[in-house]
């Protein structure tokens, strides 16, 4: 096919697409009702898409505002995967921008935990390869490597984020405490967001924990890991089953 | 299968999250199930595994929603990867998508609309479609079934209606034709026609009955006269659509039967009670045509 034809069409096509977002007043007039149908069936697909990734936000702000703020993201970062699901995911950062969410800046944060849950419940079916074990007694612990799930996800949050999720959808009042309660403490946390199996789980953990596991996903050495963090905070041999309990692992290794 | 091809049609139901836990525990006898692709196309989780039962207890159909073979701008080899994997795992018994693009370009940058943009039926579009549908067909080794969209919009320039345009999409490319009664219905409103029942019933006869591999039924919200129309698939089967199927089947004979609902969902049991009528009507039918 002469590739002028599928330019053609390519235009004709974008064109549409300008027509539907037209926000020309002007045209906007003219636009015919079924523009006008396309146009409210993507916004409102786009809304719900957001909805179902972030519900802790959806509870925050409420579901108005969220349509709104989904409206300013639909034209910002226009979906370009094919499927939803993948869409949004600069969600957490562009809440940071917006000047009416200023004085609640643990709705980004909270964001934040809401797409890594997402990702997790979505990330690549895996479990620990149990024969790599045997590396334990085969090599120097400077030597073995840990390699972690595609499911597993970790980071520091300046605002008690795990627990804002927890009680997002169980207790306003409660929520609402925590909300001023942050606003004068400091209230961080570290979270795990990992996936026993296919459902997942958000855990706390404390910092020495945090730091093993970035040590770990920096391709670290579990000898050279063990190195770097406080002794007195971490025992390894307690932390591996509870690490493989929750699926964390993909396995051990070495060079 | 439950049901005998050579006098009634397989008769299913559209899968929809609501009815997950029902569809595996309760055995209904309908002839399969079937489901939008995009919802399990996720690397792990879930949604993949719970798939994998369901094929376990129903043939499965994989209805796409976001491949938009009528774009020009080609679909990304991610989302080819996601479906060869999807049909690899499920094996299913038909797979299709709409007359539609989806792919483009917006405020220069790629984008995918996630929505069903309708074609113009001109010479141009025609080719971009076949080629995209031909080189899909290629690339999976099987046949693709293409539905025809509810109508919300008319454009001036186009060279041909839209059944010739879907006919000869099938003759260039190779694909067979999903038929959505409901949409024809929706069509037929939207663009004001004095008798729907001769609109439908014309559309049909202007499809060439052997490229006719599937019939979607759904019913949905009715509007007053000037107003749009959409096809929101939230009620039963609408009377009208009913009376149009006794048409399609009596001209296309037993061709796989899907009753969707994907809006204000009823249980389990009432919607597989549509697709038990579908099948009533199919055998009465069927049975007359024989007498």
């Amino acid at each position: 096919m002469n590739s002028d034809v599928r330019q053609l069409v390519a235009q004709e096509q974008q064109a549409f697409i300008e027509a539907i977002f037209s926000q020309n007043t002007a045209e906007d007039k003219g636009m015919t009702n079924g523009l006008i149908a396309y146009r409210n069936n993507i916004k409102a697909t786009a809304a719900n898409a957001l909805s179902i990734i972030y519900p802790t936000v959806v509870s925050q702000i409420g579901q108005e505002l969220m349509d709104y703020i989904c409206q300013v993201l639909l034209f910002k970062q226009p979906p370009c995967h094919g499927d939803w699901a993948e869409w949004g995911v600069g969600l957490p950062n562009f809440l940071k921008t917006l000047d009416i969410l200023d004085e609640y800046p643990f709705v980004a944060e909270s964001a934040r935990l809401d797409l890594a849950v997402h990702q997790v419940e979505r990330a690549t079916n895996s479990w620990f390869e149990q024969d790599s074990l045997a590396l334990l007694g085969e090599a120097e612990l400077d030597d073995v490597f840990i390699k972690l799930n595609d499911s597993v996800q970790f980071f520091n949050s300046p605002f008690p984020i795990a627990n804002l999720r927890l009680i997002a959808e169980q207790d306003k009042a409660a929520m609402s405490a925590l909300e001023n309660a942050i606003c004068e403490n400091n209230l961080q946390q570290n979270v795990l967001i990992y996936r026993p199996e296919f459902k997942a789980q958000v855990q706390t953990i404390d910092a020495t924990e945090l730091e093993w596991l970035t040590l770990l996903s920096k391709e670290l050495s579990i000898g050279e890991s063990l190195d770097v963090i406080n002794p007195t905070n971490f025992d390894f041999t307690q932390w591996l089953p509870i690490a493989l309990e929750r699926n964390l692992l993909s396995k051990l290794y070495t060079f | 299968m439950k049901s005998d091809h050579t006098k009634l049609p397989y008769v299913g139901v559209g899968l929809r999250h609501a009815h997950y836990h029902d569809a595996l525990t309760t055995p209904v006898d309908i002839d399969f199930v079937e489901v939008h692709a995009e919802n399990f196309m996720a690397q792990g989780g879930a949604t993949p595994s719970y798939l994998q039962k369901v094929s376990e207890h129903y043939p499965i159909s994989l209805h796409c929603t976001a491949l938009g073979l009528g774009s020009a701008r080609t679909m990304p080899p991610s989302m080819l990867a996601n479906l060869q994997a999807l049909i690899s795992n499920v094996n299913p018994m038909l797979v299709s998508d709409h007359a539609c693009y989806t792919w483009s370009h917006w405020m220069n940058k790629p984008v995918h609309l996630g929505d069903l943009l309708p074609i113009t039926f001109t010479e141009s579009a025609l080719k971009v479609f076949a080629e995209n549908v031909d080189e899909l067909q290629q690339k999976l080794q099987r046949q693709i079934l293409i539905e025809n969209l509810s109508n919300y919009i008319q454009f001036s320039d186009q060279d041909m209606s839209e059944t010739e345009f879907l006919v000869r999409l099938t003759e260039l490319s190779g694909c067979g034709l999903l038929i959505d009664l409901n949409n024809i219905l929706v069509s037929a409103h939207n663009l004001s026609v004095e008798s729907q029942e001769d609109y439908a019933n014309a559309w049909l006869n202007d499809i060439t009955p052997s490229v006719v591999k599937e019939i979607h039924l759904a019913g949905h919200t009715k509007a007053g006269q000037g107003e749009l129309a959409i096809d929101d698939h939230s009620h039963p089967v609408s009377p009208d659509c009913w009376h149009l199927y006794r048409f399609a089947i009596a001209r296309f004979g037993a061709v796989p039967t899907l009753v969707e609902w994907d809006n204000n969902l009823p249980d389990w049991q009432t919607l597989v009670g549509q697709a038990r009528l579908a099948k009533d009507i199919a055998r009465d039918t069927l049975t007359a045509n024989i007498g």
